[in-house]
């Protein structure tokens, strides 16, 4: 087997042998710290002992207003929109 | 700049619209938004009027006797899974075949018909007089402040588009991403094993390139370049779009239905043992993941149509 060939079987073996970590860990292990609020958003997995950002956000009548929020924000991009095209 | 804002506002407006159909008025139905059991259903018979989607009694048919019931769980009656075959979904079908019929039934116009004829019989033909007065008021109030506005441009673009047409692709991709469909029972299998089991976690995110299965460093870098694209392309729009609110971890729902904290499920540990659901990182993976269960069914499975 070629040198390199051996290295990069070396190397994965070593990966292999650590303990499996799922891709939100990888991306915590390299991003910094106050993106992880962010990124718990995005892939919807919270770190282990994570506690969300904004609690008030995980109650159910919240849900709405972001619901709202969410549909309110849309509507105001098509304003935008709107003043730059006509 | 006016591409910009229309991609961000469709992805808004579709993503808010479908967290009220996927969290407010799901957990209304399940009897978890207000204390008070009444107000549930008046949340979601106001949020489905607006949208004009199904309305409090095709929903709970549908979804608590459809769906959630265990002796229809995932199976052959399963509402959803039955929705999924009317649109050509079948047991047997490889996992190739199961992604030229998700991208060729999303851009076809017999399944945006379908669909919008299926809401727009939910809101003026089959509820109960009252819920049709409300949809009639709602649309002949809106329809009017458009006119005297005189934004039809505007309403067409950036409330008729995503609210048809890429609400129902949104809600296609996340239906079919949903579940293991078509599974037979298992004897002697709980109902809360048989709703993990065949729940997964959708996780927006695809796993980083590892340097080690990468032979050079130019090939790792492409890789990174592809994961970065995969993100902003797919899971990122995915995450706002289409698999919103709690819908990654919607296993645990099915585990725990009734849980009172579920607006905090993502924060909470995750069950162990024959509780645990699969994980699937990224939308593409976890279409994968349901296609190549439905390729494993035998094609002369039970198809559950009535």
């Amino acid at each position: 087997m070629p040198k390199n060939r051996s290295i990069i079987a070396e190397v994965r073996s070593k990966a292999n042998a650590r303990p499996q970590s799922t891709p939100r860990d990888q991306l915590a292990r390299c991003m910094p710290r106050f993106l992880q609020p962010a990124i718990t958003w995005i892939s919807g997995k919270a770190l282990d002992g994570q506690a969300p950002l904004i609690p008030q956000l995980c109650r159910p009548g919240f849900k709405v207003c972001v619901a709202a929020f969410s549909v309110g924000l849309g509507l105001l991009c098509g304003v935008g929109f709107d003043n730059s095209f006509v | 700049m006016d591409f910009l804002f229309i991609v961000l506002g469709w992805l808004l407006v579709v993503g808010g619209a479908r967290r009220f159909q996927v969290e407010v008025s799901h957990y209304g139905i399940h009897y978890r938004i207000f204390k008070v059991k009444i107000l549930n259903r008046v949340l979601v018979e106001l949020v489905s009027t607006v949208f004009c989607v199904q309305d409090w009694n095709g929903y709970w048919e549908d979804h608590i006797q459809g769906h959630h019931k265990g002796d229809v769980f995932c199976g052959p009656n399963d509402a959803d899974w039955k929705f999924l075959q009317r649109l050509g979904l079948r047991a047997g079908m490889s996992r190739r075949a199961c992604w030229y019929w998700l991208f060729t039934t999303a851009l076809s116009p017999a399944f945006h018909i379908i669909f919008f004829a299926t809401r727009l019989k939910a809101n003026f033909v089959s509820p109960s007089v009252w819920r049709k007065l409300m949809a009639i008021v709602w649309w002949a109030g809106l329809l009017t402040a458009v006119n005297s506005l005189d934004v039809w441009f505007y309403f067409a673009i950036f409330w008729l588009v995503p609210l048809t047409v890429l609400y129902q692709i949104s809600a296609l991709v996340q239906f079919t991403s949903e579940h293991f469909w078509g599974a037979p029972f298992i004897e002697g299998e709980s109902a809360r094993t048989r709703q993990a089991r065949l729940s997964h976690a959708r996780y927006c995110l695809s796993p980083l390139p590892d340097r080690a299965d990468y032979a050079s460093t130019a090939s790792f870098i492409l890789g990174l370049v592809l994961w970065v694209g995969v993100t902003l392309v797919v899971d990122v729009p995915a995450r706002i779009a289409c698999i919103v609110g709690d819908l990654p971890v919607h296993d645990r729902h099915h585990r725990f239905a009734g849980d009172e904290r579920w607006a905090e499920a993502m924060y909470r540990p995750e069950e162990d043992g024959a509780l645990k659901s699969a994980e699937s990182w990224g939308l593409i993976s976890a279409l994968n993941s349901v296609f190549d269960h439905i390729s494993s069914l035998p094609e002369d499975a039970p198809s559950g149509k009535r």
